[in-house]
């Protein structure tokens, strides 16, 4: 099969789905004439001219409140915000008007918007850095997607585009280069199903993303030791695929959540309420936390190197509740 | 055929017996020679003894027996081995459970426990108040259970627990280290701060050894500084130690082992690492053996990831010097006037006061501290300079200045775009020489900057795309900069591009 | 100059709109319906004007500020009782309440609970329609409050930039909640930023439909043709609290306001131009009050609304 990278995939996915439906539409700072400051939309200005595929001003609220607007008259807008943080900027707009107007208007409304969110500490500073997915996994009518692989991107990326609910779509910046093999053709996955990277029976991690890579990196060198860890990529946060962690989690009976957002009432801290409400019975270690500690995320890469959760401390944690 | 006797050897000079663990062969079986036949505990650790000669083996002595030196556990070949062992049927061998600790009694009287523990002991009729554990927090898992259910019923309340042979005898030879050597401990705080760097390093993969192979290194060197103190008191006379040897306390199946890292002083950094992780590889196989054990200069306990700031430890049998050191914490220090915030740590040094007087002692406490807080020449010589920050020159004039393989290259960076991409290729070049010799060979690259934050580095030969492309992954340009790189073949000359 | 019989239509329905409010203010002081009505007592004729200058099919985000926009669409009275009792038969299943009535046959595509928030929507739809719908408009109601959300500044600008089909009428009645516009706002006419995004601004007295007609029948005009947004300023005339119960004794003018109304106005006019009398209005006020009366029984015998509705409606 052939191999694309991440960023790639995103643009094929984009250009697929634009060339599929007219309704699809895309915009966001940059993304037009440049092709995106990640160079992930490039090409679509010239394939699908400027009436998709536009520029708009550096304006998160009218960005994502339009891309709600044009969501309910019939449009499927595609916007880029650039960096994941500034869902913070729009906050009316993702929360309240996305992941609301069809509720509190008795669901009048389909809202199919995808809000595309380049994610990651980028050594960008505080406000340019980090993974802000617990805010929309803890927002109701949001739905979240933390793809990890170039081949998950683009079928995640495709569904989002097809799905008639809002969509939060997190790409990991990091991975913006990471080549893998993605299948030729019109290939979709559902939100909320996730998917075990790596089987093994001692202890459950849980990653996606910039983290899923160094969950899968501490498990081949804890292989060499005898430890066997299993790595569930959820694939998507809301809705949350508890289903597959629960049947995993039942045969190890030890879980690690390794995350990229501040630890604090994290996505963490959500999946391990699930497994006390529904798995409690099958725990047999404390259950486990690697994230950000609660700090913001520095500038320069001492700093966000020592508040990244590093191998090393995946390792730890795993031998810890493997022993 | 060749008849030999295998006697009870003797690891370490402090020895007194051995615990026969297990037959490695059966009873008449036919054995190589070199073939391990039997395994051997003592209060250090647990060996294998080889047959020396190839030849039928009969048992002398049966499992669980406490064998002095030198006292038959078999014979091989020969006339000797004719006769049958017997096996004393009344000494129950010891069951090799792994050494398990009751659960620690709580005031409350609840017993912990994970919630499988529970459900698998509701499931199968057993009472967690019996079930021990070997967990540090004391809580009671699945596998706890498990064996317990496998496993004769527990001592009840009041009756005594027998300890394993490697546990008696540890305990045997620490009540005479501590009746017959005065002990004195001296604590000292260092200032931790070279410590830390170096843990940084080995984080950072530019140090390939582990906090503890410094200590060893740093504790040995300074103990060549105090050859005096290199002594065993024995027969009210002190008696030179032949080498400076550190002990170093490592975890095996079987529980603690402490072998020992011979010749430490004279060792590089690169060589005790590699003897360590021989040391601790060996005792993760319960095969530590004779020549890797006995007697040392010194020992390290080093229990600072538990969070124990100072001890005052028990010296083993016949050492001079035992090192504990404490965990490294952030503390509040006055320097000129300020407070300042200092990783430190405590140095808890415990000395036999028949080899060393207060005053040397401390001569030797404060030497020690200086080379922790120093590292001179502790770390190697040549130590990689951590590489520069590609960030550190790209703000300097606007312009950064890379070297390209052989080739110099001053890129502009009067905005934003330049400067994202100048830090990815300073990222990049920062990488190319981890690459090995071959990266270095890159005469001839040009470099494209492309619409975006993109830059293209146009190769000369598809082998060379490939390097400039793995270097581009391992360089994790992400964390420097928004910039994409990316490697691909020159077109041909003259086609116009 | 409106057409007589336009004009009419506009006086009814304000005055509809007058009695039905009055009705919804009874019912709550009765313990009927929750405190949730903001009054729009004052602003009806201005914002009936303003619809009756636009086609029933396009879309309108209306304002807090009473039930006269759903009135000028013709949604059914029953369902916005309903909607504000929590009864069956609203139009968003308990979801919004008053503050959210959705009626899209009739163009009416909700409201924004924060204040402002609406203005970022409505040029999306803008998008929206030129792109699938060419000819249709939205039109926007905000108040003077809202303009000062940073939102207004950035819909006004993105709209004006794409020349989208959008309507920007600023309701101006000179008190966010209890807070003038001398304290709030530094320009005398929210009209006059109009002239910072590169569109039109006009202010028209909300007392004068005619005004406020030929207004918005302008902006709709450059709308449809594709040469992009208008903002209209309404100075309008809020007679009641901000919400129903409201002392406003932070209002100096709060007893001689009721003078200045522009439905008191409007039935002069339309009794000096002859188009009613006074003994016609009578029986218009009393056919609508029997329109309240049945609404409001419909209401009352419907069933409370199924508590489990708080778990639809949330994807689709």
């Amino acid at each position: 099969m052939r191999t694309i990278s991440y960023g790639q995939a995103i643009n094929e996915a984009l250009a697929e789905e634009m060339d599929r439906d007219g309704d699809v539409i895309l915009y966001g700072l940059d993304v037009a004439a440049w092709g995106g400051i990640f160079n992930i939309t490039k090409g679509l200005l010239e394939r699908f001219g400027p009436e998709r595929v536009f520029d708009s001003p550096i304006s998160e609220s009218v960005m994502v409140g339009a891309g709600v607007g044009a969501a309910i008259m019939g449009l499927r807008p595609v916007v880029e915000l650039q960096y994941a943080d500034f869902i913070l900027v729009a906050g009316d707009e993702i929360f309240l008007k996305a992941g609301m107007w069809r509720y509190m208007h008795g669901g009048a409304f389909k809202v199919p918007l995808v809000v595309r969110l380049p994610s990651g500490a980028t050594g960008a500073g505080p406000e340019h850095s980090t993974c802000p997915e617990a805010y929309v996994m803890h927002s109701p009518g949001l739905l979240c997607a933390v793809p990890s692989t170039a081949a998950d991107a683009k079928a995640l990326l495709k569904e989002a585009i097809r799905l008639d609910n809002p969509v939060m779509f997190f790409e990991h910046r990091r991975l913006y280069q990471k080549r893998d093999e993605v299948p030729e053709g019109d290939v979709t996955l559902p939100f909320g199903k996730g998917v075990i990277r790596r089987e093994g029976r001692h202890v459950t991690v849980v990653a996606w993303q910039y983290m899923l890579s160094r969950a899968l990196k501490a498990a081949e060198l804890l292989e060499q030791e005898g430890i066997e860890v299993e790595i569930f990529d959820p694939r998507t946060l809301s809705p949350f695929d508890s289903g597959t962690l629960i049947e995993s989690v039942k045969k190890t009976g030890a879980c690690l959540v390794v995350e990229e957002g501040y630890r604090r009432l994290g996505v963490g801290a959500e999946i391990g309420a699930i497994l006390m409400e529904q798995a409690f019975g099958y725990l047999d270690r404390p259950f486990r936390r690697l994230a950000i500690p609660d700090v913001p995320m520095a500038s320069v890469k001492p700093l966000v190197d020592r508040v990244l959760p590093s191998v090393e401390a995946i390792c730890d944690v795993c031998r810890e509740l493997a022993a | 055929m060749t008849a030999a006797d295998i006697v009870m050897p003797m690891f370490g000079q402090a020895m007194e017996f051995g615990v026969l663990v297990e037959w490695l062969t059966a009873d008449g079986a036919e054995v190589a020679a070199g073939q391990p036949v039997a395994s051997i505990e003592s209060d250090k650790a647990t060996y294998e003894i080889e047959a020396p000669v190839a030849g039928m083996i009969r048992h002398r002595v049966a499992i669980g027996a406490e064998v002095p030196v030198g006292d038959l556990l078999a014979v091989i070949g020969g006339a000797q081995a004719a006769g049958a062992v017997e096996t004393p049927a009344a000494s129950a061998a010891p069951a090799l459970a792994p050494a398990a600790t009751p659960a620690p009694a709580r005031a409350d009287g609840r017993v912990l426990a994970s919630p499988r523990a529970r459900e698998l002991a509701r499931a199968i009729g057993v009472d967690l108040a019996g079930v021990t554990t070997a967990r540090a927090d004391g809580v009671i898992v699945a596998a706890d259970v498990e064996r317990h259910g496998a496993a004769p019923p527990a001592p009840s309340a009041g009756t005594m627990t027998p300890l394993s042979p490697l546990r008696r005898a540890t305990a045997r030879r620490l009540a005479q280290s501590w009746t017959q050597a005065p002990h004195f401990t001296q604590m000292i705080e260092v200032d931790a701060s070279a410590l830390v760097a170096a843990q940084a390093a080995i984080r950072a993969g530019r140090l390939a050894c582990s906090l503890n192979d410094i200590l060893i290194r740093a504790a040995a060197l300074t103990m060549a500084d105090f050859p005096d103190l290199n002594a065993s008191f024995e027969d009210d006379a002190l008696q030179p130690l032949p080498d400076i040897a550190v002990g170093l306390a490592v975890a095996t199946e079987a529980g603690l082992a402490v072998p020992v890292v011979r010749n430490a002083a004279r060792r590089s950094l690169d060589e005790i690492a590699a003897e360590t992780r021989r040391l601790i590889d060996l005792g993760k196989q319960g095969r530590i053996g004779a020549q890797d054990m006995g007697r040392a200069s010194l020992t390290l306990s080093n229990l600072g990831r538990y969070g124990v700031a100072f001890g005052t430890p028990v010296l083993n049998l016949g050492e001079p010097v035992l090192v504990f050191i404490g965990a490294i914490e952030e503390k509040a220090v006055g320097i000129d006037h300020e407070i300042v915030l200092q990783p430190r740590t405590m140095l808890s040094i415990c000395y036999d006061h028949r080899v060393v007087d207060g005053l040397r002692a401390a001569q030797f406490s404060q030497r020690l501290k200086q080379r922790l807080e120093a590292l001179e020449d502790v770390l190697p010589g040549e130590t990689e300079p951590s590489p520069t920050e590609p960030g550190g020159a790209r703000f300097a004039d606007g312009r950064v200045k890379l070297r390209l393989g052989e080739a110099d290259l001053l890129v502009g960076a009067k905005d934003a775009r330049l400067l994202s991409i100048a830090a990815a290729l300073a990222a990049l070049t920062a990488e190319l020489p981890k690459l090995g010799p071959s990266a270095r060979k890159l005469r001839g690259i040009e470099i494209r900057l492309e619409d975006g934050l993109a830059a293209t580095l146009l190769c000369e030969s598809e082998a060379q795309v490939a390097r400039i492309g793995r270097a581009i992954e391992a360089a994790d340009i992400a964390t420097y900069s928004t910039a994409i790189l990316r490697a691909e073949l020159r077109p041909a000359r003259g086609g116009g591009a | 100059m409106i057409q007589n019989d336009r004009l009419r239509d506009i006086f009814a329905k304000a005055l509809l709109a007058r009695s039905f409010e009055a009705r919804l203010i009874k019912l709550t002081a009765e313990g009927f319906l929750p405190p949730l009505l903001h009054p729009g007592a004052g602003q009806e004729v201005a914002q009936i004007a303003a619809l009756s200058a636009l086609k029933r099919d396009d879309p309108v985000l209306y304002s807090h500020r009473g039930v006269a926009y759903m009135i000028a669409r013709g949604t059914s009275l029953s369902a916005m009782i309903a909607d504000m009792a929590g009864r069956a038969g609203g139009t968003n299943n308990g979801k919004g309440g008053i503050m959210h009535v959705v009626d899209l046959p009739n163009g009416i595509y909700g409201e924004s609970g924060t204040l402002g928030g609406g203005l970022v929507v409505s040029v999306g739809m803008g998008m929206a329609l030129r792109r699938r719908d060419p000819g249709r408009v939205v039109v926007h109601f905000f108040g003077d409050g809202a303009s000062n959300r940073g939102t207004f500044h950035e819909a006004l600008n993105w709209a004006a930039v794409q020349k989208l089909p959008c309507i920007y009428i600023c309701e101006n009645n000179g008190w966010a909640v209890s807070v003038p516009t001398s304290v709030s706002t530094a320009v005398e006419n929210i009209a006059d930023r109009a002239a910072g995004y590169g569109i039109p601004g006009v202010v028209v007295d909300g007392a004068d439909p005619d005004a406020v007609m030929a207004a918005v029948a302008n902006a709709a005009r450059r709308a449809r043709a594709g040469e992009g947004p208008s903002l209209i300023e309404i100075k309008a005339t809020r007679l009641l609290g901000h919400y129903a119960a409201d002392p406003q004794d932070y209002r100096a003018d709060a007893a001689s306001v009721a003078q200045r109304d522009p439905l008191a106005a409007l039935r002069r006019r339309v009794i000096e131009l002859g188009l009613l009398d006074e003994a016609e209005i009578e029986a218009m006020t009393a056919a609508h009050e029997a329109e309240i009366d049945l609404a409001v029984e419909a209401v009352k015998a419907a069933p409370p609304l199924d508590a489990d509705q708080a778990f639809t409606d949330l994807y689709a």
